[in-house]
């Protein structure tokens, strides 16, 4: 089996093993909107009531460290805006969880705007976007 | 061989919401990778991880592959009793790792 590389995926695998899927600048814009459309049913996100926690440096794109928080909240959805795929994490909160709280860590190809998105029970949908330098890239797949 | 860790308190007061953080190795391998001789190292993905207690759902998380190799995860979960505290991660593949705690609580 061949495989054609392009001169950019080429000097990629040479540094880290990983082949870059998506080229700066060809955002799958169209898969954010869909994604928070469908997350938000019907409501209109807004932008208080949930933190999210990032670094403003991740000296490692292998693993940046990300947290959200949203009182109260049922779901979360996180969506890293750069990515081919944006989505990260979808997290249900059931009766034994103690706070609508998750942390873990994200592979991030190159800096960008991660976003989170909480639901209530009722319906209402917070939203929250932070920006992260990442000096090392990680294989984002 | 996979690995799995989890830290919670040995000790919670009923009712108070305490911190578990559950780690499970893993390469999670996109399928985009390319190795030396140019074939694709296979897909291998950790898609959920599931926490319960006592059966009660506490977390119910769909990973993606911008999941970071060796799936971390930290989240918090709430007892009114002692009780079983199980951990289930789903690969793609159907194969699921489990673990499970005794949750203490005074």
């Amino acid at each position: 089996m061949t495989v054609t590389l392009s001169r950019r995926n080429a000097l990629w695998l040479g540094l880290t093993g990983c082949v870059a899927s998506v080229l700066p600048g060809q955002v799958m814009a169209g898969s954010v909107e869909d994604l928070i459309t469908a997350f938000a049913q019907g409501a209109v996100p807004v932008d208080r009531g949930i933190l999210l926690t990032l670094p403003a440096e991740a000296p490692d794109g292998f693993a940046v460290p990300v947290q959200v928080q949203a009182e109260g909240a049922t779901r979360i959805m996180l969506l890293a805006l750069a990515r081919k795929s944006p989505l990260v994490a979808t997290a249900d909160f059931g009766p034994a969880s103690g706070t609508a709280r998750l942390a873990t860590r994200i592979r991030l190809a190159e800096s960008q705007d991660i976003m989170a998105l909480a639901r209530h029970p009722d319906g209402t949908v917070m939203q929250a976007t932070a920006p992260v330098a990442v000096l090392v890239a990680g294989c984002a797949g | 061989m996979t690995r799995i860790r989890i830290r919670m308190p040995d000790l919670v007061p009923a009712g108070q919401a305490f911190t578990i953080r559950a780690l499970i190795t893993h390469p999670m391998e996109t399928g985009l990778r390319v190795d030396r001789t140019g074939l694709a190292v296979p897909r291998r993905i950790i898609h959920r991880f599931a926490c319960t207690l006592d059966d009660i759902p506490v977390i119910d998380i769909a990973f993606e592959p911008a999941i970071s190799a060796d799936p971390f995860v930290e989240f918090d979960a709430v007892a009114e009793r002692s009780g079983v505290l199980q951990f289930h991660w789903h690969d793609e593949s159907g194969e699921v790792h489990s673990a499970s705690r005794h949750l203490k609580v005074i």
